[in-house]
């Protein structure tokens, strides 16, 4: 036994906030440094209608490691992997401080990253490279993703990690679109 | 000497102290010559006649503080003590090394410190003129405290650098009881600091090595040696028995992860914490005291620059980016894949559902890579092993980047129309393969025998340039450039959805079908495989070979300046420079915190943390920091070292429920516990669901939901756990309380 890490504090609050926050926050396995969170394509972007379950994991020098980010669904889009569904690491710590809380990523980062990709350091190349070359191109092929893989179906858009379907539900609140909002456009 | 000119300043809170020592130390030597001797420990008749020869050759008479200094001076005159000797002699090599090889700016002009804080605030009254071996530390401290020191006892984690300075300073000082524990043995490039080792120690575990030689210079001591690696396997060794039993620890470690251990367990068993680091010629010492100062942890250095992924990825432009790029390259190709195919091959049932768990898309590509490994791509004889070393040269500096130039032409502009490989991105170009050539021989080589290791293919018998001509030889597919199709029909975008690799149990089934299950087959295979293991200091087996001609490909496929064996060795391998002298200053000057506590000094004011790098040089002693004070309630006051006791043991033996403990908050300490947790285990929250689970786990004993909830084994010596509470006052407004940690008894 050891006393606690000063970073455990912060993890209990800043989970506690993200819960008590209008997002629909589900632990896996009553694990407190792992969870889903349900996210909303922004409405003013291609993305506009996609539902993603946003895996999110805590690392043990969290906040001053930042947290990992990932898509459980499929999500064409320059910096977030394919096959996997992270999203690039450098992206968020070009952004990330301890000053952040998990709000954050739901209520800013994510919603930015989403309306101003960034092409020149891409992860998925791909759709960089449409993004870059061909605009329209790029909004079709995301859209077609949005409706194949990311449309609020029950049982969910496809097969890909199942994750922990748990009797363990802590949601509290429906995801809301991103048009209530009042996004600080501040990174 | 009669006309100093500069006093280096090492402590800003005393300004005059230089001056005022410098005029001691003449004034002593006048002393000695007339009274032929120095002035006896504590006298206040000596004392009284140094002072006058001091303001005599100040030319005013010393106040304040400075006076005190003076009369101290005198009180300790006779003293001799290890951590000074430590500290001055490092000092003086680090100054003799300068004035032989030029290196490094020399001390301008004469440097004192001050260690007077270490008196205790009592006068001493048992100070005397003894005859033993530690006569000139009892002229300083007195006997009653040098038969406190035969009586403490402290852990020392670590035996390397620092820990055989600590060591030998505390058999000096005559500490009379000590554990040390290190998991390392002794190895030959430890020798030019870790004096207590010889060399014909290497191979040795250090911590006995080191142990044996210390009781022989000073047999009064019992020295303890271990091999253990501290954290939480070893907590039943380091228990709480053992832990409460010491009178505090010395950190000697190599790693900021082992010292936030080793603070967590001080603060939790409030013992002082002797902390130390050096890296070259810069040191530091940091003094831990419960309840006095904060702990290590409480301040964090900024993180470490990772190289960024895309960078490493595709646009290095700096031969550190390709030294992490080779050191992971050897990793996947020598170390991960086989390393799979091996724990597949050891228990073929148990790696197929564990694969199954893995996140994402990993079941998918884990699973392939043993497929590749074992069936797709294995090679059969050494032949096979230098084509896959040719085809990997493709792959690597050809393929890969002629790919990367067809999604990025070199004319290649950005949004705003600025050139996109400009800056930071260095436009490559790809390589093709030249057996003349030494890099892409060394290269192809360096692989071809690294993979025959993988499998224990013995090599056939050949020079490097017999092998880069069969490699020469080898047909490499021409480039095809993969184009980003758009889906036009249902049935494309269908066979396109099916190869993104939509992950479905199926998929991984066929892929698992195709390894081989046959056991004698499969054990046979096992005992072939042999995953490489990273050791930079061997030069036969081609590791190093490997990475300094993969990085140097690299740095040629992008216009960087590549590195020779030795810079890359040193980059890649992480060495970190290491001397005597660093190691030696901050041994002393943290072994002279030991003093202060021994003397039971608890005024922060007394206590220093230090700074130093020996090549500026630069030395900084300043007060450690208060812990920050946090209040719940309104006036209920805490820091980092304090905590809820909580005794979970009710009057009939049995254990508190988590309900009766949330009713413990309520009623005794008037708060309303949101969340309980157990380290990332949530044992009880107000948002937990459905409500039928709620009310079981409000019944279930707090040790119980430990145990099933965090699914954690409770060992037999553990009579305590460590808990986490969020709470809310009692108010309508439920407002968020700061609440220290919980140490809940709960057997």
């Amino acid at each position: 036994m050891a006393s606690p890490s000063p970073g455990k504090k912060r993890m209990d609050t800043d989970v506690m906030k993200l819960i008590e926050s209008k997002h629909e926050v589900n632990l896996i396995g009553d694990s407190l440094n792992c969870f889903q969170v349900k996210f909303c394509g922004p409405s003013d972007s291609a993305y506009k209608g996609g539902v993603w379950r946003i895996r999110v994991e805590l690392p043990e020098k969290y906040p001053f490691k930042s947290p990992s980010i990932g898509f459980l669904n499929k999500i064409f889009h320059p910096n977030i992997d394919l096959g996997s569904g992270s999203v690039c690491l450098d992206v968020i710590n070009q952004t990330w401080t301890p000053l952040y809380d998990l709000s954050n990523i739901f209520d800013t980062f994510l919603p930015q990253l989403l309306m101003y990709p960034n092409p020149h350091d891409p992860l998925n190349g791909d759709a960089a490279g449409l993004y870059l070359h061909q605009p329209e191109e790029y909004k079709k092929r995301v859209r077609d993703y949005v409706s194949r893989y990311a449309m609020e179906v029950s049982g969910g858009g496809d097969g890909n990690g199942a994750g922990d379907d748990d009797d363990d539900e802590s949601s509290i609140s429906e995801c809301s679109f991103d048009g209530d909002d009042d996004m600080e456009m501040e990174m | 000497m009669t006309a100093p000119s500069d006093f280096v300043l090492t402590d800003f809170g005393k300004f005059e102290r230089p001056a005022t020592y410098h005029a001691c130390f003449r004034a002593l030597a006048k002393f000695q010559a007339t009274a032929n001797d120095l002035p006896k420990p504590h006298d206040e008749a000596d004392a009284t006649k140094f002072m006058n020869l001091v303001n005599e050759i100040n030319g005013s008479e010393l106040q304040g503080a400075e006076k005190e200094a003076a009369k101290k001076f005198s009180f300790t005159a006779r003293a001799k003590l290890q951590p000074v000797a430590s500290a001055i002699g490092a000092i003086a090599a680090q100054e003799a090394v300068k004035a032989v090889s030029g290196k490094f700016s020399p001390i301008k002009q004469w440097w004192y410190v001050c260690l007077q804080e270490c008196l205790p605030v009592n006068p001493i009254t048992d100070a005397k003129i003894a005859d033993n071996r530690y006569a000139s530390q009892i002229a300083a401290f007195g006997q009653g405290f040098q038969d406190k020191m035969l009586k403490q006892k402290w852990f020392l984690v670590g035996s390397g650098a620092i820990g055989c300075e600590l060591l030998k300073n505390f058999a000096m000082m005559g500490l009379g009881n000590l554990i040390i524990t290190d998991m390392d043995t002794i190895e030959r490039s430890n020798l030019n600091r870790q004096f207590l080792f010889r060399s014909w120690d290497v191979g040795k575990h250090k911590a006995s090595a080191a142990a044996e030689v210390v009781m022989r210079m000073n047999p009064d001591m019992k020295v303890e040696a271990q091999n253990n690696r501290v954290g939480e396997d070893s907590q039943d060794v380091y228990n709480d028995e053992f832990m409460e039993s010491l009178d505090g620890v010395a950190n000697a470690l190599d790693n900021v992860d082992a010292r936030l251990y080793m603070d967590r367990r001080c603060v939790y068993y409030s013992k002082p914490l002797l902390e130390s680091g050096t890296l070259g010629t810069m040191g530091n010492t940091q003094i831990v005291i419960p309840n006095v100062t904060e702990s290590y942890g409480s301040s964090r250095d900024p993180p470490e620059k990772s190289i960024p992924i895309c960078t490493l990825k595709n646009f290095p432009n700096a031969i550190e980016h390709c030294l992490q790029w080779a050191r992971d390259n050897f990793e996947g190709l020598f170390t991960g894949q086989a390393g799979s195919a091996k724990q597949y091959l050891s228990d073929p049932a148990d790696f197929a559902a564990k694969t199954e768990k893995l996140p994402g898309n990993e079941p998918l590509t884990t699973a392939q890579g043993v497929v590749d490994f074992l069936v797709d791509q294995k090679p059969n004889d050494f032949n096979d092993c230098i084509e896959w070393a040719r085809e990997r040269f493709e792959e690597n500096y050809s393929t890969t980047i002629l790919q990367l130039l067809h999604n990025f032409p070199p004319d290649q502009k950005t949004s705003t129309g600025a050139p996109f490989w400009s800056g930071p991105k260095r436009c490559p170009k790809a390589l093709k393969f030249d057996p003349a050539d030494e890099t892409h021989r060394d290269y192809v080589v360096a692989a071809a025998y690294l993979r025959a290791e993988n499998y224990s293919i013995t090599p056939t018998k050949m020079s490097n340039e017999e092998l880069a001509k069969f490699a020469a030889e080898v047909k490499v597919a021409e480039f095809k450039p993969k184009s980003v199709k758009i889906a036009t029909t249902d049935a494309e975008a269908k066979a396109e959805a099916e190869a993104g690799g939509g992950f479905d149990s199926d998929h991984l089934s066929q892929m698992f079908a195709k390894l081989p299950s046959d056991i004698s087959k499969v054990a046979e295979m096992n005992s072939k495989i042999v995953p490489a293991d990273f050791e930079k200091d061997d030069d036969s087996n081609r590791h190093i070979d490997f990475i300094v001609a993969c990085s140097n490909l690299r740095a040629a496929n992008y216009g960087i300046e590549p590195a020779d064996r030795s810079k890359s060795k040193r980059i890649a391998g992480r060495i970190i420079p290491a001397i005597a002298t660093t190691t030696a200053l901050v041994a002393g000057l943290i072994s002279a915190e030991l003093y202060k506590i021994v003397n039971g000094i608890d005024d922060i004011e007394k206590y220093r943390n230090t700074f130093m790098n020996l090549a500026i040089p630069a030395f900084s002693f300043s007060e450690p920091m208060a812990p920050p004070k946090n209040t719940y309630l309104g006036d209920n006051h805490w820091t980092l070292w304090d905590r809820f006791d909580i005794d979970g043991r009710k009057q009939d033996g049995s254990e508190m429920t988590i309900g009766e403990l949330l009713d413990h908050f309520k009623n005794d300490r008037k708060l309303e516990v949101q969340m309980l947790s157990s380290g990332v285990t949530l044992l009880y929250s107000f948002f937990l669901n459905p409500p039928k689970k709620k009310q079981d786990r409000l019944a279930m004993t707090v040790s119980e939901a430990v145990k099933t909830v965090g699914k954690r084994q409770i060992a037999d010596h553990e009579r305590y756990l460590v808990l986490d509470v969020c709470c809310n006052d009692l108010t309508e407004a439920e407002e968020d309380q700061d609440v220290p940690y919980v140490r809940y008894r709960f057997r």
